[in-house]
């Protein structure tokens, strides 16, 4: 088993991702949270750039951070009061119940990831991928996944004047 | 445009007319009479008939000037009724009957609605007045001009109501409105043989059209004159109860004309609807509304001449009528029941006429009648307004020389009445009781005859009594003053002659008395009977005798001396010995009082009918409380007890299913409503243990 | 075995589907709620986009996670759109307070 300066990054970023998910689950401060929240998407994006995905990992970035995480901070700007903002995402009663129900849950995708599923896992990464992904993308998006491609679009639209028709909609 | 396509086009302006004139004065009249006054009020009700009546003459024009074989004009309105096999349109027919009809009603209508502003000047109800008059015009045209049965029933019943309502106009007085429910009543007598005869023609026609052929044809009218008139044969041999159909329906038929035209039985409402005011007596119960039961035989004269005994019957009663109510006449002291019961008598003249099915001569005395009989009426209005309401002729007298006008077109009236030449009555009565003998019905012949005679003396009666002598107003009881006519409060003054707006009228009516049997002057008298040619395309050809019958002039000559014998005796009775009736009287008391009491006809009426009424109404009212109640109360009893038991069933039995049921589901519901917790984050628990167990499941197959 | 495997990534994304579970139905505040269900999206996209790279041989993966990726978009804007509305209306925005649809 080789340990390169690769791999040292990988768990670096691996890192990075998995760690600040706990910050999102437990911290009782939701502007905590939400800055988590960024190192979690920005690891996200790093493990794309590891799987060849390029454009996916620009993706991840541009959305995610930059539109989604910011949108999720004016949320909490418009919807609390900034004084009290450390208790402002306390956890619910039923934590316990919840952590059980995640790890029943974990114990049922092991079982049937490892006792179901019969096919066993190509562990050699696929030699015939593209270096650059996305002109096969693109091409791809436009040939044959033109119908979902379209459809996603008239769903951005609805979504654009669904969400300003919800929140603009004034107090009687 | 010709005068005939006028009419097809715009003949409906003459029933339109006197409509508008009795929606405008019926749901207006009030306000304008106040506004404007009664000359408003009167004005609209004349114009309305006055326009009907232009249209009138151009429709007697058109008929006049058609060709030989299209003398009937019809107006198509609209198709009134659609109904199975029933079919029946809104048209106006205008035949030489019918347009001579019309020009009777709307001419002699307009001279009443001018003498009418004089009479009812005053009058609070003035507005109420014409607008009755409007719609008694509107009634009797519909009655005239319909094109079918069912239309002639409308105006039927219409004139029949009108005839109510102004009977009874002055209804604050318990006697007018009696009268008024009674001419009513006796009206629905007849009005129900009508619509049965209606009936019973429909069914078997019906049958008949459907059975025997005319395949053809798509739902015809079947109660429209033509179809009748071209179909009728299709009665022929058909039997209904052992009478032959036509005989059944003719006297059905017959039963609603005696009622509306008064014969005997059912004549008895006439005299009595005198309670109206005097133009309405005039118009409707002289002129127009009681001759629709001898229109209504004329037109259907192709049914009657079917059935020889339903002709024979009404010869019969018409004489028999002419001849009893002339003798009523006789002692009669109310200036207007002697005219009354005249009219009785000429139209008894009149189914005479028709019943020897000599209809023109019918039609054609209906139309003299009408003229004479008017002016009758109008003159005597003319008189009771002078002599401020009196109409007893015992306190009249010497009215000559106060109401000139007056007089002279009484007295031509009287004489037309009479039936002395030239006057109009004279050809018309003669014709009839011509062809009464003609026809064999010697019998008959000799009940008018002496009804002629009878006639000419009580008419000669009334015109010396009313006319003649000194005045008696003064032996008049005192008590009788002001109780006749508590709506027409009038000074006391001297008599004098009515305006211009009631001896107008008077004047062109008797001038019309005495004319208007030019146009029917019988060949025998070297006239041509131009009446009896206009009307020959409705009637056919009389059967007559191109010869001249030497037996005709010896009648007419019979009953013009019968006439002059009836004058004598009442000049001589009434002029030069006028001690002598009383003395008569006092000598046949018995005998006098009876015809004085119109030989009780209405007592026995009374006895006969509303004692009868009232013993069955109380025979039903025992039957009713002693078997249906108990009936009644049997059922309830039984229903009770059914319902006890089911009751109990119901309590017990199916409540306790249903409330099991509801129970049960309440009971669930309310264990399940705890999973609705409202909570989201619940919701996603309960996903996720459903995909734990799914999954282990799965794990576990 | 190679560090940088299809078993890495599968972890990595069990890991942030667990932890997103448990934020998702754990948190009072829905804005908390709405972040794990975000960390459980990107779980899946990145499950998708690592067996494209290792098992399958084309780029459709990828295309899902995109497509995943846009959705998780469209619906951040809707739910942060409700999330405004519900405040304005309800004064609040914690998940066990809204329960007026309560059998």
């Amino acid at each position: 088993m080789e340990f390169g300066i690769k791999e040292l990054i990988f768990i670096f970023v691996a890192a990075m991702t998995i760690v600040p998910c706990f910050f999102v689950a437990f911290s009782r401060n939701i502007l905590h949270s939400a800055f988590a929240l960024f190192f979690t998407f920005l690891g996200a994006s790093g493990l794309y750039f590891f799987l060849d995905a390029d454009f996916l990992a620009l993706v991840q970035l541009i959305i995610y951070i930059g539109g989604v995480l910011v949108l999720l901070l004016f949320a909490i700007l418009l919807t609390r009061n900034i004084d009290n903002i450390r208790k402002t995402n306390a956890m619910a009663k039923n934590r316990a119940i919840a952590a059980g129900a995640g790890v029943a849950v974990m114990f049922c995708i092991l079982i049937y990831a490892f006792v179901i599923s019969s096919r066993p896992f190509s562990h050699a990464e696929n030699a015939a991928y593209p270096a650059v992904t996305i002109k096969a993308l693109g091409s791809l998006l436009l040939t044959k996944y033109l119908l979902p491609f379209e459809a996603v679009s008239l769903l951005l639209l609805a979504v654009l004047i669904g969400s300003l028709v919800i929140a603009g909609r004034l107090e009687k | 445009m010709t005068m005939r396509e006028f009419i097809e086009q715009y003949g409906f302006i003459i029933v339109l007319a006197p409509l508008l004139g009795a929606a405008i004065n019926g749901f207006l009249g009030k306000y304008i009479q106040k506004r404007s006054g009664e000359r408003a009020v009167g004005l609209i009700a004349n114009a309305s008939v006055f326009i009907s009546f232009c249209v009138a003459l151009a429709a007697f024009a058109a008929v006049w000037s058609a060709e030989e074989d299209a003398h009937t004009v019809v107006c198509y309105l609209f198709n009134w009724l659609n109904v199975g096999a029933l079919r029946a349109d809104v048209s106006l027919l205008f035949d030489p009957l019918s347009a001579v009809m019309v020009l009777v009603i709307t001419g002699i209508g307009f001279l009443i609605h001018i003498y009418s502003t004089g009479y009812m000047k005053g009058d609070p109800g003035c507005y109420r007045f014409f607008a009755y008059l409007n719609l008694f015009i509107f009634a009797m045209l519909i009655l005239v001009l319909g094109e079918n049965m069912l239309l002639m029933f409308i105006g039927w019943e219409g004139v029949g109501l009108c005839s109510y309502l102004l009977i009874s106009f002055w209804f604050t007085k318990q006697a007018n409105a009696q009268a008024g429910n009674k001419a009513f009543i006796v009206n629905r007598i007849g009005d129900f043989g009508f619509i049965l005869g209606m009936l019973v023609l429909y069914s078997l026609l019906r049958e008949s059209v459907f059975t025997g052929g005319l395949a053809g044809v798509e739902a015809p009218s079947l109660l429209s004159f033509r179809f009748l008139e071209m179909n009728i044969h299709l009665l022929t041999n058909t039997e209904l109860f052992g009478i032959s159909a036509a005989t059944l329906v003719c006297l059905c038929l017959f039963v609603g004309a005696a009622g509306k035209s008064a014969q005997i039985p059912l004549y008895v409402w006439l005299p009595d609807a005198m309670a109206g005011p005097t133009p309405v007596s005039a118009l409707i119960h002289a002129a127009t509304m009681v001759t629709a039961g001898i229109y209504m035989i004329g037109r259907l004269h192709f049914l009657f001449s079917m059935s020889a005994a339903a002709l024979q019957v009404i010869a019969v009663i018409g004489a028999a009528t002419a001849l009893f109510a002339a003798t009523i006449g006789c002692v009669q002291n109310d200036i207007k029941k002697v005219l009354a019961y005249s009219t009785v008598s000429q139209l008894g003249y009149m189914f005479l006429g028709m019943g020897v099915a000599a209809y023109s001569a019918g039609i054609f005395h209906l139309m003299t009648h009408a003229f004479f009989k008017a002016c009758l009426f109008l003159g005597s209005g003319s008189v009771i307004l002078g002599m401020r309401h009196e109409q007893d002729i015992r306190w009249m007298g010497g009215l000559k020389k106060y109401m000139p006008r007056t007089f002279a077109t009484f007295l031509i009236a009287t004489l037309a009445l009479s039936g002395l030449p030239p006057f109009s009555g004279f050809f018309s009565k003669d014709e009839i009781l011509w062809q009464a003998w003609k026809t064999g019905h010697h019998g008959l012949w000799l009940m008018g005859f002496i009804s002629a005679g009878i006639t000419a003396f009580y008419m000669t009666r009334l015109v010396i009594l009313t006319f003649y002598g000194l005045n008696r107003l003064h032996l008049r009881p005192s008590q009788d003053l002001e109780h006749d006519h508590d709506n027409h409060d009038h000074g006391r003054h001297d008599v004098r002659e009515s305006p211009a707006s009631i001896t107008a009228p008077l004047i062109i009516l008797a001038f019309f008395s005495l004319v208007a049997g030019f146009i029917g002057i019988p060949a025998a008298l070297g006239g041509g009977n131009r009446f009896e040619h206009f009307l020959v395309p409705v009637f056919g050809h009389h059967a007559s005798a191109p010869h001249h019958d030497p037996m005709e002039y010896l009648l007419m000559f019979a009953s013009v001396t019968v006439a002059l014998a009836g004058i004598a005796a009442g000049v001589f009775f009434y002029r030069i010995r006028p001690e002598l009736p009383d003395k008569i009287v006092s000598r046949i008391k018995t005998f006098h009082r009876i015809v004085y009491n119109k030989y009780y006809v209405d007592e026995i009426y009374g006895v006969i009918f509303v004692s009868g009424t009232k013993l069955l109404a109380k025979a039903s009212a025992a039957f009713d409380r002693y078997v249906i109640d108990l009936l009644v109360d049997l059922a309830a009893y039984v229903l009770r007890v059914n319902s006890y038991l089911s009751g109990a069933f119901d309590r017990i039995v199916v409540d306790g299913l249903v409330n099991g049921a509801a129970s049960s589901f309440l009971f669930s519901g309310e264990q399940l409503r705890r999973l609705q917790t409202g909570k989201i984050q619940a919701y996603v628990m309960l996903l996720l243990f459903l995909i734990v167990i799914g999954v282990s499941f799965a794990v576990i197959m | 075995m190679n560090i940088i495997g299809i078993e890495s990534y599968l972890i990595i994304g069990l890991v942030l589907f667990l932890i997103g579970l448990f934020t998702a139905i754990s948190r009072k505040n829905i804005i908390g709620i709405f972040m794990g269900i975000e960390l459980i999206l990107n779980s899946s996209a990145l499950n998708f986009a690592a067996f494209s790279r290792f098992s399958a041989r084309s780029l459709e993966g990828q295309l899902f996670s995109i497509f995943i990726i846009v959705i998780a978009a469209a619906e951040a804007a809707i739910a942060l759109a409700l999330l405004l509305s519900i405040y304005r209306r309800f004064g609040d925005i914690d998940a066990d307070k809204l329960d007026s649809m309560k059998g």
